[in-house]
């Protein structure tokens, strides 16, 4: 299991901080995308078509967040998927 | 240089009710009012100040006030589909150069934040006791 997976496994603040190699400071940051009006779209590849402008908008604006989409570019909220993405900060 | 410090981000998604939908645009349509009050423009604006506590509440019911949050609004029942419109804190120049020749639209907006002044420090006092 890779450093990233073990620690989006956990809730815990100290199980992430714990998990890092010594000498490196890794902060865990949760962000919420909370989207209003996308109800209508029931059709998940009309929502991800719909969605999509707009989460290229937030990699634009925050460049070290990703919003995980399916290979296949569907996208589904109602699961609350979850990435985590690096980002090494210069 | 890499500095050794890395954020791990978790993003999350939510995705609300056609009922949340409803309110938010109720508000956008209630909040709305022209750019340029002079002309008929189809520019609008909405003042942030006047909608931010919506949205704080709703985040904060959803027991989200405490992380970070990124809202996306996709209204669909804004008054007309053509209509541009954007957020803006305080007036917009228009309103500002109106408000400089008007006498009584300055002692107006003097009045306002003479009585905000007010609401605020008997807050303060009120926090301060509670």
């Amino acid at each position: 299991m890779t450093e990233q997976a073990k620690w989006a496994a956990s809730d815990n603040w100290a199980a992430g901080i714990g998990i890092v190699p010594l000498g490196r400071v890794t902060l865990p940051v949760r962000l919420n995308l909370v989207l209003i009006g996308f109800d209508e779209y029931e059709d998940t590849f009309k929502s991800s078509e719909v969605l999509l402008p707009y989460f290229d908008q937030v990699e634009t604006l925050l460049p070290h967040v990703y919003v995980n989409m399916r290979p296949d570019g569907s996208f589904d909220a109602s699961s609350a998927q979850q990435s985590v993405v690096q980002y090494s900060y210069k | 240089m890499n500095n050794g410090i890395f954020f791990l981000f978790r993003v999350k998604v939510f995705k609300l009710s056609h009922t949340i939908s409803t309110v938010f645009e109720a508000a956008i349509n209630t909040f709305l009012r022209r750019d340029n009050a002079t002309t008929s423009g189809s520019h609008y604006q909405i003042d942030v100040d006047r909608i931010m506590p919506l949205y704080e509440s709703l985040l904060h019911a959803m027991g989200l006030s405490t992380t970070y949050s990124l809202v996306m609004v996709n209204p669909n029942k804004v008054i007309r589909s053509s209509l541009n419109y954007g957020y803006r804190s305080g007036f917009s120049s228009d309103e500002l150069r109106q408000i400089s020749h008007d006498e009584v639209l300055r002692k107006i907006v003097l009045q306002i934040n003479t009585a905000e002044d007010k609401v605020h420090r008997w807050r303060n006092c009120f926090d301060r006791f509670n």
